[in-house]
């Protein structure tokens, strides 16, 4: 893994919002992104998961270079983020793409689907007229859509039918990367299905590498080769998605597994990890481990001293003072899931 | 609870709610569209049942029909008995009374479902003015001791302050608490935890069992997600296209589904640990209620569809232990 290079690396990276200035006071910023570093190589999928608030969306916002980092060191795809040569940005565009959330917003309803699929090919390579709907009816077939429907507007379509259309723009000027920050969650349970199948098979066939951010743990193991979970701007533990599950380390990713699994398991679930609070305010995150203030285990040590992410298996790294004690009490809460 | 029901002449039934053969129809002007077809269900006290479906199968309509606050040009026919009395048959006014305090709902948006002008403590003490006799001394300690009940951290300070000051899960807990002060006999939850974080949807979920627990309130729990159903109910409705087309135990549904849609939507949900490299997903699109299809509307996207299926859609067939099934697979006379 070591010997190929990453398509997408990312070190310290780090993003404040300042928040408007009040009188006789010190300004204070919202502590978005704080410290945050991981790589990707070409035909993989990282995924990043956390709650509301923990940073993953801001993350693809700077991959995608519609926010200036704060601080930090960002390559996408052959290009340098934190100082991005005006004039490369179009080239930037075509190699990498995104698709988000919702799709009722992500599609201009004044124009036919045509023109939503067929923008980036015109802007990035001229294509227009007859050639242009060939390629766009292709794509459009590409993504189980009948070709027909080039002549019809956006809001004739359900949510899923018009996450297809996303996608197929996304794709059409054949990205290397791709940002896909909650396709999903947005969509039916039955259609959701759907689109994640679609996503890994253009994956398969372009060879595309992912960014996929979400916060169904189920679908973000499902969709990725590699998983960080985030919690208030920082990455508290990163793993293959496999091992994350079957031997998650953190107390944090401990709880989001113990919410996320009720699918699969019985009432009651297993007794793993349940916590109480909320997210802190990113504007003053607590000293420390910022998970301490709703950590069943924190100690006193958690509050003077900030863990590392420190690597304790192969690809598997954790951000925790205490993780071999906690995993001595607690043992491997997902060895047994699946079985239901 | 105190208050025993008034004496009508109905069969003596154990259960809080009794729903049978449910139609809602509404009058548009692309004309009918049938939203709730013909659903039975029954509840027992401190029981909870999960409604599931995913959006437009009517499992909102149906769970507003129960309250009587759909709009006027909702049609509602069957008959919906709750403690052994007909509600369709009630004045306005005793809707209300109802309303207040034997049935009461917790909604999705708990950013919205406050009035952003009172105090917390002013939209409790409301709750149990207009629903009950209390003295304000009485209402004082009861507003505090349902914020204990949901678990508010210093409660006295939060009676005072503003719904902007609180957080969702907060917001949620606290209508949790108005909506309990009264000890219901029925609580409708709508997708109460889906504007909500996982670990704060976690904790919502555990205190609607500690309310049933120690209420002994039953609770309807409308929702998309199977996963909370599964952590949560005793029983289950699963509704496609407006109709039940499953109901039974919550585990056996989900260990042995009898229906193709309630078993494809098990099969299309990515797993933890699942190794898979595909998702079983459900081909086609949701039908568009204004629009059905003939006959079983969950046939065009069925795996197990026959010919048959496309003529009628199915009554309700009996699957054994209390289960039910809406499917011509479970026809007793074909096999």
């Amino acid at each position: 893994m070591s010997d190929v290079t990453p398509l997408v690396s990312a070190e310290g990276l780090v993003k404040h919002f300042p928040l408007p200035r009040r009188p006789f006071a010190e300004r204070r910023v919202v502590h978005a992104v704080d410290g945050v570093g991981f790589t990707i190589n070409p035909g993989e999928t990282f995924g990043l998961v956390g709650e509301s608030g923990c940073g993953k969306t801001t993350i693809g916002k700077l991959l995608l270079y519609l926010e200036p980092l704060t601080a930090g060191h960002l390559s996408v795809a052959g290009h340098t983020l934190s100082a991005l040569p005006s004039g490369t940005e179009r080239a930037f565009r075509r190699d990498v793409q995104a698709v988000f959330q919702d799709p009722y917003g992500a599609l201009n309803p004044r124009h036919k689907v045509l023109d939503v699929v067929g923008e980036p090919l015109t802007v990035q390579h001229g294509v227009r007229g007859a050639e242009l709907r060939e390629q766009v009816q292709e794509l459009l077939r590409v993504v189980g859509l009948p070709p027909r429907v080039v002549d019809q507007y956006p809001h004739e379509f359900s949510g899923g039918q018009r996450q297809r259309m996303a996608i197929a723009r996304a794709v059409s000027v054949r990205p290397k990367f791709m940002v896909l920050d909650e396709p999903v969650s947005a969509l039916d349970v039955s259609i959701r299905a759907q689109v994640l199948n679609l996503l890994r098979d253009l994956q398969d066939e372009l060879g595309l590498t992912y960014l996929f951010i979400a916060h169904d743990l189920a679908v973000v193991e499902f969709m990725s080769d590699r998983v960080g979970v985030m919690y208030l701007g920082k990455i508290v533990e990163l793993a293959d998605a496999a091992e994350l599950y079957r031997r998650p380390l953190h107390p944090y990713t401990r709880a989001l597994l113990r919410a996320a699994m009720a699918t699969d398991l019985p009432r009651g679930g297993r007794d793993t990890v349940s916590i109480e609070g909320e997210v802190p305010s990113p504007i003053n995150p607590p000293s420390g481990c910022r998970f301490r203030t709703r950590c069943p285990f924190a100690q006193p040590r958690c509050a003077a001293e900030e863990p590392k992410l420190a690597s304790v298996a192969e690809g598997h790294a954790v951000a925790c003072h205490f993780y071999g004690e906690i995993e001595a009490q607690l043992g491997s809460p997902t060895a047994a899931a699946g079985v239901a | 609870m105190a208050d025993a029901p008034a004496p009508v002449p109905a069969p003596v039934s154990t259960s809080v709610l009794d729903v049978r053969n449910l139609d809602v129809r509404f009058r548009t002007r692309r004309g009918p569209v049938q939203a709730v077809d013909g659903v039975s269900f029954s509840l027992a006290p401190g029981e909870i049942l999960g409604v599931v479906g995913e959006s437009g199968c009517g499992k909102s309509t149906l769970c507003t029909s129960l309250v009587r606050l759909l709009p006027d040009n909702a049609d509602v026919t069957g008959s919906i008995r709750f403690r052994g009395e007909e509600l369709l048959e009630k004045t306005p006014a005793e809707m209300r009374e109802i309303r207040g305090r034997h049935i009461t709902m917790v909604l999705q948006n708990p950013m919205t479902a406050m009035d952003p002008l009172f105090t917390v403590g002013n939209q409790l003490d409301e709750v149990l003015r207009h629903n009950s006799s209390m003295t304000a001394e009485e209402r004082g300690r009861r507003a505090m001791e349902m914020l204990r009940l949901v678990h508010i951290p210093s409660p006295v300070e939060r009676l005072r302050s503003y719904p902007h000051q609180m957080s969702g899960g907060m917001k949620q807990r606290v209508l949790t608490a108005m909506a309990t002060a009264l000890k219901p006999g029925l609580l409708l939850a709508d997708e109460p935890t889906t504007a909500l974080d996982v670990t704060i949807q976690e904790q919502i979920l555990r205190l609607l069992a500690e309310i049933r627990a120690t209420l002994g309130t039953a609770i309807i729990l409308v929702t998309h997600d199977l996963g909370i159903v599964r952590r949560l109910t005793d029983r289950v409705v699963i509704m496609y296209a407006g109709r039940a087309v499953e109901t039974g135990e919550t585990e056996a549904i989900f260990t042995d589904p009898k229906h193709p849609y309630t078993r494809a939507l098990l099969a299309s949900i990515p797993r933890i640990g699942q190794t898979a490299r595909r998702l079983t997903a459900i081909e086609g699109q949701i039908p568009d209620l204004a629009n059905l299809p003939p006959g079983c509307a969950f046939a065009p996207r069925c795996p197990s569809a026959m010919p048959d299926c496309t003529n009628a859609f199915p009554p309700s067939f009996d699957t054994g232990a209390g289960r039910t099934a809406r499917c011509w697979l479970h026809d007793g006379r074909a096999a």
